[in-house]
């Protein structure tokens, strides 16, 4: 474990739910903080007894909603200008908010486990055509799904929680690294080399006749 | 958009996409080392702790680390409140919301040393409690 988590797991440990709200509140603003460490804990110390197992998914699912939705309003409000002053080429921009406004819904879900994805989905989706309901009611599923999965491992894993807190870590990343390589791999197909080939044109086509034959 | 920050755009989204596969297959490796790591000490085997017997106190003093607060490591030993307090002679006003790390600073001593006098004191009390 890093000096950082263990220093927040003995606040964690002093000030509880309040903790949890800041640290997943400032993770959401993408601030490197251990958040899943402190959630996996939560469950453990739920499990115990020392902490509310609700109330800490609350804080979390909280804290994590209310820094997505500040991320997302400030990227819509202040987002252009940034990136003209950063001097970011428009266009670079352009593949990725085609495809958030395309696909908003698997986007903004699928970014909810994948950690660092988070706070970069946000301020894309804010920056495009996504509006704030849309946003605001797959953020909360989203988040809902992955905190639950977290805060749940820790609460079944118990009083031995730490030794596996590298494994879940390792885990954590694994999941953002599958998650930034498929969204390159079907966004920037081109720019790789890749083409579409015949085989995968023929296999969504038969995909599609097979919804249409017994989907109906 | 010019040709060749076109091709330059290209080149980094491949190269990043590339330097993911690699961290992708370097965590695979690791998280294999890991599981061997919990299989060689006997965690994935099923520890007695694991996936059960949740609200019991706990037993093992040596699961004790110095980011512990004196509160949680009472509540989760199920010692009496002031017992931290009086066998290792704590004179620290935030007992027991303050952290044995934070605590062994203010008493001068490590905190690796202040850990190992709290695990003595934890096993004794598992052993004869109520002295």
């Amino acid at each position: 474990m890093t000096s950082l988590a263990v220093v927040l797991l003995s606040w964690l440990l002093l000030y509880k739910y309040a903790l949890l709200f800041g640290v997943y509140f400032l993770s959401a603003l993408a601030l490197p903080l251990p958040g899943n460490t402190l959630l996996l804990a939560s469950g453990a110390f739920a499990s115990q007894g020392y902490m509310s197992y609700p109330l800490a998914f609350l804080s979390a699912m909280l804290g994590n909603v209310v820094g997505d939705v500040s991320g997302f309003l400030l990227a819509d409000i202040y987002g252009e200008r940034v990136v003209e002053k950063l001097r970011i080429k428009r266009s670079y921009l352009d593949g990725v908010e085609k495809y958030v406004n395309r696909h908003p819904r698997s986007m903004i879900i699928l970014s909810r486990f994948g950690g660092t994805l988070d706070p970069v989905v946000n301020i894309i989706a804010g920056l495009g055509d996504v509006s704030l309901k849309t946003f605001l009611v797959f953020d909360v599923i989203g988040n809902l799904a992955s905190l639950w999965v977290v805060i749940t491992a820790g609460y079944y894993l118990g009083d031995y929680w730490q030794s596996f807190s590298g494994v879940a870590t390792t885990v954590g990343w694994i999941v953002f690294a599958l998650l930034a390589t498929g969204g390159i791999l079907v966004i920037f197909r081109r720019q790789i080399g890749l083409s579409e080939s015949s085989f995968v044109k023929q296999f969504r086509h038969r995909v599609r006749k097979f919804i249409r034959m017994y989907g109906e | 958009m010019t040709e060749t920050s076109h091709s330059h755009f290209g080149t980094a989204v491949r190269v990043t996409f590339f330097a993911l596969l690699a961290l992708l297959a370097i965590l695979c490796g690791l998280l294999f080392h890991q599981y061997r790591i919990l299989r060689d000490e006997s965690f994935i085997a099923g520890h007695p702790h694991l996936f059960g017997s949740h609200g019991t106190p706990l037993t093992d003093p040596s699961l004790i680390q110095s980011w512990m607060t004196y509160d949680y490591i009472s509540h989760v030993y199920g010692l009496p409140p002031n017992y931290l307090k009086t066998t290792l002679m704590i004179v620290d006003p935030h007992y027991p919301h303050v952290s044995i790390s934070e605590s062994a600073e203010a008493q001068h001593e490590t905190a690796t040393t202040l850990t190992a006098h709290v695990k003595d004191a934890v096993a004794h009390y598992l052993v004869m409690p109520g002295t």
